[in-house]
């Protein structure tokens, strides 16, 4: 008799600590959670506004950044576990610090989301028609460089245009008041600047380049977490398909969300400049091999020792989890 | 009532009355370039002189402040938001550099010694911009108040301690002696003579301190800020091209700024300085 109580008696602690560390890994999974840098920019306005870990229980720390550049100082600080970067930015981290990093996602891109504007009396229609006109650009941006590509694409280059370097926010003003006769811009600038009346544009890059951005996780949190890094691609794929799918409803979410920082913005300006970004996650070897050029240049210039092997720094599984999570949703 | 008491009722009423009008008038005044100015604005955009969407009118400013303080539509209150954590941001910066500021300039008028050895420190920082600290303190503190009311402070703590050290340094040792001769301990002199002999230079620097924190703030709050501030508000406007909600923010900092000037100052200035000046006029006071 005292042996069967004994028994039951063990059996009852047994399931109680059974329970309790089932309970204790059921809180340690919902508890995943992830920081992430974020930008002023439309994509990641429509991120801001719905919570996307909710349905993978994925706790996201959000944090706003005014610009890529200190989005990836607080990345290399450690303050956040995820910032995108853009080619010249990641290309110098990948020669610098390839150990503290894996490219786990492509992010914003595609040629669409550059555009060159004139004002609405120019009767400019092609580039040709500015061969030897003053063109506002942020030389050494990223869409700068795509301009380039596109100007040898048409037989042309820098010096048949006079380059006037100026912030982007300052391009539209500048083509609409005539300081210059035309603005090499991305967007949403462009496409405000389209939805204001003040300005149309002529030339898109597409097809030009993709000139991607990437994801990239701190290695040490991705190593630690890596179920939570996959429900963060999961994230990101379904913010692509929100844009993809809905635009219009995606423009407006943007809108609202700009509007509790007391900025007014036309959600059909935000919905036309998501339509010309392209968002799928998933890092192809035509992406990848973007990089080479802009490395090349860098290691021809000494400001990089090596082209780095990018190949290496991309971990694919995260992606291949994060279809599967998104499939049983 | 006796004819002594009507004749000082209505002597007192007509006092009150003409210092009404007086104010109003000096509010007036005070007021008509500024409608002027507004006048001449507004007419050019409705002119078409200016393009609204370069140049928003005054009104269109005004619909938009309109807008940002109503609580009934999605962005309400966040005027008052920005306005509250620019104001906690650049006071928290100024009562910092006062306490920090006064006490050494004291110390720095009173000690020749310590003087010496500080002074070259001072002249090196005091050129310098504050905005300019604001990159390294990024990366030493990241984005968010800690950054941002660093970058104040130092805009504020330079023309306070100057100006202290300036107010100590012009106290005439004769009056010291004097009071001293009375048999007044340092206490004494601290409060009855050098307080009240710095206080003008004193005043001074803290009109400026006050007025290099609130500047600073907006160059700190584009660079620094996470979400709030007016500073923030303006730079994401102009990620955005909202114009009108620019020139919002703009408006609140210069109304601000004079409200500042106004509240807190002129009435300082009227329980310190003034108060005493008028009391040495009348005769002195102990």
């Amino acid at each position: 008799m005292f042996k069967a109580l004994s028994f039951v008696k063990s059996l009852a602690t047994a399931a109680g600590l059974a329970t309790l560390v089932a309970a204790g890994i059921g809180s340690a999974a919902a508890a995943d959670s992830i920081r992430v840098g974020l930008q002023a920019v439309p994509p990641d306005e429509v991120y801001k506004a719905r919570d996307f870990g909710a349905p993978y229980g994925l706790d996201l720390e959000l944090s706003s950044f005014s610009s890529g550049s200190d989005s990836l100082k607080a990345f290399l600080a450690g303050r956040v576990d995820v910032a995108n970067g853009g080619s010249a930015r990641l290309v110098t981290m990948a020669a610098q610090q390839p150990d503290t990093f894996y490219i786990v996602a492509a992010n914003q891109y595609g040629g669409d989301r550059y555009g060159v504007i004139v004002a609405n009396e120019s009767t400019a229609t092609s580039i040709a028609d500015l061969k030897g006109k003053k063109i506002g650009a942020v030389t050494g941006s990223g869409t700068f460089n795509t301009f380039r590509v596109f100007l040898e694409q048409n037989g042309l280059s820098e010096s048949d245009f006079e380059i006037v370097n100026m912030k982007v926010e300052d391009i539209r003003a500048a083509v609409q008041r005539g300081i210059v006769d035309a603005g090499v811009a991305w967007e949403p600038h462009v496409a405000i600047a389209e939805n204001l009346g003040a300005v149309k544009r002529i030339i898109s890059m597409e097809g030009v380049n993709e000139s991607p951005n990437f994801v990239l996780v701190r290695r040490s949190f991705a190593d630690e977490n890596p179920d939570a890094v996959a429900k963060y691609v999961a994230t990101l794929i379904d913010l692509a398909n929100l844009i993809k799918t809905k635009p219009e409803e995606a423009g407006q979410i943007a809108a609202e969300q700009i509007s509790q920082s007391g900025v007014n913005v036309e959600p059909a300006a935000l919905e036309l400049a998501l339509t010309r970004i392209k968002m799928d996650p998933q890092v192809t070897d035509a992406l990848l091999a973007e990089l080479l050029p802009v490395a090349e240049s860098m290691a021809a210039a000494g400001k990089i020792d090596a082209v780095p092997d990018f190949k290496g720094l991309v971990r694919d599984e995260y992606y291949e989890k994060a279809r599967e999570l998104t499939a049983t949703q | 009532m006796t004819p002594d008491v009507a004749e000082g009722s209505a002597l007192l009423k007509e006092r009150v009355t003409f210092a009404l009008f007086d104010r109003a008038a000096r509010t007036v005044k005070f007021l008509l370039p500024i409608a002027a100015l507004l006048l001449v604005w507004e007419g050019a955009v409705r002119a078409g002189l200016a393009e609204s969407n370069i140049l928003p009118a005054p009104s269109m400013v005004i619909a938009r402040a309109i807008e940002l303080l109503d609580v009934t539509n999605p962005a309400g209150g966040m005027l008052l938001t920005h306005i509250a954590t620019s104001l906690y941001r650049a006071l928290s910066a100024f009562a910092f550099a006062v306490l920090v500021a006064i006490p050494l300039g004291f110390l720095l008028g009173l000690s020749g010694t310590v003087y010496r050895w500080v002074s070259p420190v001072i002249s090196l920082l005091l050129p310098l911009p504050a905005v300019a600290w604001t990159p390294i303190l990024l990366v030493a503190f990241g984005q968010g108040d800690v950054t941002i009311i660093t970058v104040c402070f130092l805009g504020a703590v330079f023309p306070v301690l100057y100006s202290t050290i300036q107010g100590v340094r012009s106290v005439s040792r004769q009056s010291v002696w004097v009071v001293r001769s009375m048999g007044a301990n340092f206490g004494d002199i601290f409060v009855r003579v050098m307080l009240p002999a710095t206080l003008p230079a004193l005043m001074s620097g803290l009109k400026l301190g006050m007025a290099h924190a609130w500047r600073t703030l907006v160059a700190a709050e584009m660079l620094a800020a996470l979400s709030s501030g007016l500073g923030y508000m303006i730079f994401a406007a102009r990620s955005y091209m909202d114009v009108p909600t620019m020139f919002v923010g703009i408006v609140c900092l210069a109304v601000i700024g004079m409200l500042i000037e106004h509240f807190l100052f002129v009435p300082l200035e009227n329980a310190t300085t003034r108060k005493w000046e008028g009391a040495i006029h009348v005769g002195g006071r102990r």
